[in-house]
Order: structure tokens, then C-alpha cells, then sequence
């Protein structure tokens, strides 16, 4: 019975978001079956840097996107591209969310120089293409999975301050808060309880649509050979290796068709996120 | 108006000024020196433990003084016009910087005007079209290109002429005077690479500006007092939603430059954006950043017209 009355209240929500956001719910599918694939899926196919005998072999029979120059199996390694990708792109919006909502309400609630400094930080960096920044980040950092992470985390926290301090002003100059603080209530307890819920949805919205942003950063980083080394696969890499044996063209295709399937995803995902959430937006998707 | 002017104004200099701060700091993070290059590079590695030698190549290259005397020097030296040379070519920064230059001006001026129209054109059709077949197209090849990685599409589009009908692009890179037709088609298929990439996201934010226009008030009084309908789009809600994609161009430039990066890679064409990439893989750390002051005031500058000629097309701006 309380199967029963769980699922009455999620089917009756998962039903709603199908018909009233399609396209939602088919990037929602899609991110979550990327996510499934960077989780699990290393377990299921093999051995991602394992060599054979079989040298750039087809699609199809034993080796389901064939092989690569050295042997290697292509669907293995899409599907470690896929962990790489997505365990990168998540991990840097963790530190971004993270930085993002501790500087955007300090800026916000101390106000005054240290404000004003910070933004003219931000306008500063956010005037410069990201790709340019992450570039430099990632010699300056060092070419291993957590420096692109921080590195990546820091360039995509610019943004969220804004969010962050935008909302965090906005909900400062609230009656309730004020009440709150008339009533004695201590800073970080305003913080935590009356802000921080507040920021929650936009900043939600935007780092939906971030995290397809970090998949092509990722790609862009190791297409240029600045990003995670080999052997590890990367879908960037991949892409350039393949131009080397451009007559065998699954090569470049199945990691250019699983970038722009992630990226599609969690941008149908963050678009329906943003109807969700901004009423002011309703009714215009 | 005046005291708007007056106050973006003085904030150039402030942010030019951060901006040389953080392309020199963060240049100087880099792990790894020229002296170690050079030192495994021309004299073989037995000579890197020289001390004697480390110590004149540092004096040479100014880095054995204090990192803020190191800054003032810089900035001292740009500011009398002197930008100093390539640590890995030898070569005047400036003069490198005139030939790249012309490379991706003629890219990126390609590139916009592909890239503008296209963007918005679809993005305006799609909005006046709203919920149509045609605004689900235009809207699906949107999206879809927003999730096309831009070195995707440049490398299948290098690769399919190859596989199709064995034709590839010509090459090595010819200058614009030398060879215009050779040129021409080796700049404008990165430039339309770049241009779709980019035309995705213009083409969406142009959408989203018409229609927040055509639900106004003054667009349903047209209607209401018997306007036709072309008229009204033409006339009172294209030249309202033109305001606010002025804002964009900063937007356009940078997502050009950032594509430039890419496609001057793929399409090896030499040039700023491939400068960028080699200095960073060399450890150049003059032209590294020397390029991010350059581009960083360029985008400054870019956002100051901006802002600047918002105001004078929206009075609501310049009240405030």
C-alpha cells in the first residue's frame, strides 16, 4: 500500500512533466542513461586500453564500434570517454556551486569594497571566452583529472556568483527577512534558512545547462591536446586520433555523435528546468 | 547620460588594469620556465645543471628580480610601445602580431558576417512563426547545433569531402593577396564552421528577445487598431527587439574568438588563435600574455561601446 501511494504521487508528477515538457523528459532520459553509462558502464565493457590483433576493425560482431589503430575497443572507450567526461563536468560544477555560494553571499551580505572589487573581478573574466581561460587554467594547473576539475570548477563558478549575489540581494531586501532579523535571528542561520532556498532554483537552472557546456570544454580541452593524457580515453582525443585514419570514419563518428548526445541532453534537461522554474518565462518556450 | 559616460569611462582603465595584472599573474603560474627549455634544448641535458649558466639566461630574461619589479618592467615597456620578443621565435612580439592578425580578422570578419545574419534571421523567423512547423524546425536544427561540438563539425567537415570525393581543402595556408581564390575557400569553410556554431546561440537569444517584444502592449494596440500584420513585425516589433541584441555583440565577439581558437587549429591557419595554443605549449609567456592584454582590452573596449550605444537607443537605460 505505500508502494502504491509513493508511486501515486511521483507517477502523477513523472506523467505531468512528460506531457507538459517533453523535451524534458527526453533529456532527463538521456542525462540520466549518460550518467548510468559514466557509472556503470566501464564494468560491462572491458577493458578500455587493452590491445588486440584486430586493427581497426568495423562495427559490429565482437567489437560492437569496432577498433581503433592500435587494436583497441571502440565501444570500451566511448564508454570511458563518457565516465571521464561526465565525472569531470560534475565534479567542476560541484567546486563551482561550492565557491560560487560561499563568495556570491559574502559579496552579497558584506557589501561595500569588497563587493564592489569582486565585481569588477567577474565582469573582467566573464569579458574573456571561457575556452580561452580554461586553456590557460589547464597549463597553469597541470594536465591530471583534478586540476582540470578545479580548473574547469573555477572558470564555471563566474557565473554562479552572479546568480548567487543576485538572488542573495534579492532576498535580502525581503519583509520576512527583515522580520527575521528584528527578531534577532543570527546572520548565518538568515543565510541558511531564508537565502540559500532561494538560490537553489535558478542556480539549479543554470548549472543544468552548464553541465553540457563542461562536456564540450572537456572535449575542446583534449581535442587541442591540453586536456587528461593517454592512455585514458577522452572523446576529444579520440576525435583527433581519428583524422590520422580518416578512411575508417566510425572512428569519428561514435565520439562525436556521444558528445553531442550528452550535451544535447542536458540541455533539453536545463531548458525545461527554466520553464519549470522562471513563471516569468511560462508560456513563451 | 553624462555622469553614465563619465563613470563607464573611468572604470576602463581600472579593469585594463586588473586585466594586466591577471594575464601577468597568471602567466607566471605556469610551472616550468623558459631557462629549463632552453637550457635541455640547446645545450643538452647535462649543461641544465650549470649554475652558473641558469643564472645569465634568468638575467636575460629579466627573471631574476622580484616578481612585481618583473610587472612594472612589463607594463612599463608596453606602455612605451615596446612589446618585446618571442622567447621561443626570437621574433618582435608586435611584428608576429601584425601577421597573425590579418589571418584572423579576415576569419573572424567572415565569420560575423555569416554568423549575424544567419543567427538572426532564424532566430526572429522562429519567433514570428511561434509553435508552427516552421519554428519546430528552425528550433530543432538550433538545438541540435548547440550540442554539435564545433571541432566535430570542422573535422566531418573535412573528413567527408575526403571519404565522398577524395577533395581536400588546400593547403599549406596561401596570404589573402598572394593567391585570393586559394585563400577564400581555405578561410571562409572554418569561418562557416565557426559562424554555425556560433549562429545556435544568437539565434536562440534572438528568439527569445522577439518574443518577449511581440507580447507588449504596443504590439497588440497595432494589431487591435487593424495594422497588418507585416507591418506590425517590421515596423514595431523588429526595431524593438534589435535594441537588446546590441547587447549581444560583446557575446558575438568573444564566442568568435573562443571559435577561432578552434578552427585556426583544425584548419591550420596561422593564425592569433593557433598563436595562443603553440605560446601555451612552449611556455611563451611574453606573446601568452601579451595575446590575453591584447584580446582582454579588445573585449573591454567592445563592452564600453556596447553599453554606451544602449543608452543612446533606450532611454530607460540612461535614467537609471
Amino acid at each position: 500500500m505505500s508502494t502504491a501511494s509513493w508511486c501515486g504521487r511521483r507517477c502523477a508528477g513523472a506523467r505531468r512533466l512528460l506531457r507538459q515538457h517533453p523535451l524534458g523528459a527526453f533529456g532527463l532520459l538521456i542525462a540520466l542513461a549518460m550518467i548510468a553509462l559514466a557509472a556503470f558502464g566501464p564494468l560491462i565493457s572491458g577493458d578500455p586500453t587493452k590491445l588486440s590483433p584486430d586493427i581497426l576493425a568495423a562495427p559490429g560482431g565482437e567489437y560492437w564500434f569496432g577498433t581503433d589503430h592500435l587494436g583497441r575497443d571502440y565501444f570500451a572507450r566511448v564508454v570511458a570517454g563518457a565516465r571521464l567526461s561526465i565525472s569531470l563536468a560534475l565534479t567542476a560544477m560541484a567546486i563551482g556551486v561550492g565557491i560560487a555560494l560561499v563568495w556570491g553571499m559574502a559579496s552579497a551580505y558584506a557589501a561595500g569594497l569588497f563587493d564592489l572589487l569582486s565585481q569588477r573581478v567577474l565582469d573582467m573574466l566573464l569579458a574573456f571566452p571561457g575556452l580561452v581561460l580554461l586553456l590557460l587554467m589547464a597549463q597553469v594547473t597541470g594536465r591530471n583529472w583534478q586540476s582540470i576539475a578545479l580548473g574547469m570548477g573555477i572558470i564555471f563558478t563566474m557565473g554562479m556568483v552572479r546568480i548567487v549575489r543576485a538572488s542573495t540581494l534579492a532576498t535580502l531586501g525581503a519583509t520576512y527577512v527583515e522580520a527575521a532579523r528584528v527578531i534577532g535571528v543570527p546572520p548565518f542561520r538568515i543565510l541558511w534558512r531564508h537565502v540559500a532556498p532561494n538560490i537553489g532554483p535558478p542556480l539549479l537552472v543554470y548549472v543544468t545547462t552548464l553541465l553540457g557546456g563542461a562536456i564540450l570544454f572537456e572535449g575542446a580541452l583534449s581535442f587541442l591536446a591540453l586536456g587528461v593524457p593517454p592512455p585514458n580515453p577522452s572523446w576529444g582525443r579520440m576525435l583527433v586520433e581519428s583524422r590520422d585514419y580518416w578512411h575508417h570514419t566510425h572512428l569519428s563518428i561514435f565520439p562525436g555523435v556521444a558528445i553531442t548526445l550528452a550535451v544535447l541532453g542536458f540541455n533539453l534537461l536545463g531548458d525545461s528546468l527554466r520553464d519549470i522554474f522562471d513563471p516569468r518565462l511560462r508560456g513563451s518556450g | 547620460m553624462r555622469t553614465y559616460v563619465i563613470r563607464r569611462l573611468l572604470l576602463v582603465p581600472v579593469t585594463v588594469l586588473l586585466l594586466s595584472i591577471f594575464a601577468f599573474g597568471l602567466v607566471r603560474l605556469v610551472p616550468g620556465s623558459v631557462v629549463d627549455a632552453r637550457l635541455s634544448n640547446t645545450m643538452g641535458a647535462s649543461a641544465g645543471a650549470d649554475p652558473e649558466q641558469r643564472a645569465a639566461l634568468e638575467a636575460h630574461f629579466g627573471l631574476d628580480k622580484p616578481v612585481p619589479v618583473q610587472y612594472v618592467n612589463w607594463i612599463g615597456q608596453v606602455f612605451s610601445g615596446d612589446f618585446g620578443d618571442s622567447w621561443l621565435t626570437r621574433e618582435s612580439i608586435m611584428d608576429t602580431f601584425a601577421r597573425r592578425m590579418l589571418v584572423t580578422a579576415e576569419l573572424l570578419f567572415l565569420t560575423l558576417v555569416l554568423y549575424i545574419p544567419i543567427g538572426v534571421g532564424t532566430g526572429i523567423w522562429s519567433a514570428v512563426r511561434r509553435n508552427r512547423p516552421d519554428d519546430y524546425g528552425i528550433r530543432f536544427i538550433t538545438v541540435l547545433f548547440l550540442a554539435i561540438p564545433n571541432f566535430w563539425l570542422a573535422t566531418l567537415v573535412v573528413l567527408i569531402p575526403l571519404v565522398l570525393w577524395h577533395y581536400a581543402l588546400p593547403a599549406p595556408y596561401e596570404q589573402l593577396w598572394h593567391d585570393p581564390g586559394t585563400n577564400l575557400i581555405q578561410v571562409i569553410v572554418p569561418a562557416a564552421v565557426a559562424a554555425l556554431s556560433g549562429a545556435a546561440v544568437l539565434g536562440r537569444l534572438a528568439r527569445s528577445e522577439m518574443l518577449e517584444v511581440l507580447r507588449q502592449d504596443y504590439v497588440r494596440t497595432a494589431y487591435a487598431k487593424g495594422v497588418s500584420g507585416r507591418v506590425v513585425i517590421l515596423r514595431h516589433a523588429l526595431r524593438n527587439a534589435m535594441i537588446p541584441l546590441i547587447t549581444l555583440i560583446g557575446l558575438v565577439f568573444a564566442e568568435g574568438v573562443a571559435g577561432s581558437v578552434i578552427v585556426e587549429q583544425i584548419f591550420g591557419l596561422p593564425g592569433m588563435g593557433r598563436l595562443l595554443v603553440q605560446s601555451i605549449f612552449a611556455n611563451d609567456l611574453p606573446v601568452v600574455q601579451l595575446w590575453m592584454l591584447f584580446f582582454g582590452t579588445a573585449f573591454v573596449l567592445i563592452n564600453l561601446t556596447v553599453d554606451l550605444s544602449y543608452a543612446v537607443f533606450d532611454p530607460r537605460v540612461r535614467f537609471q
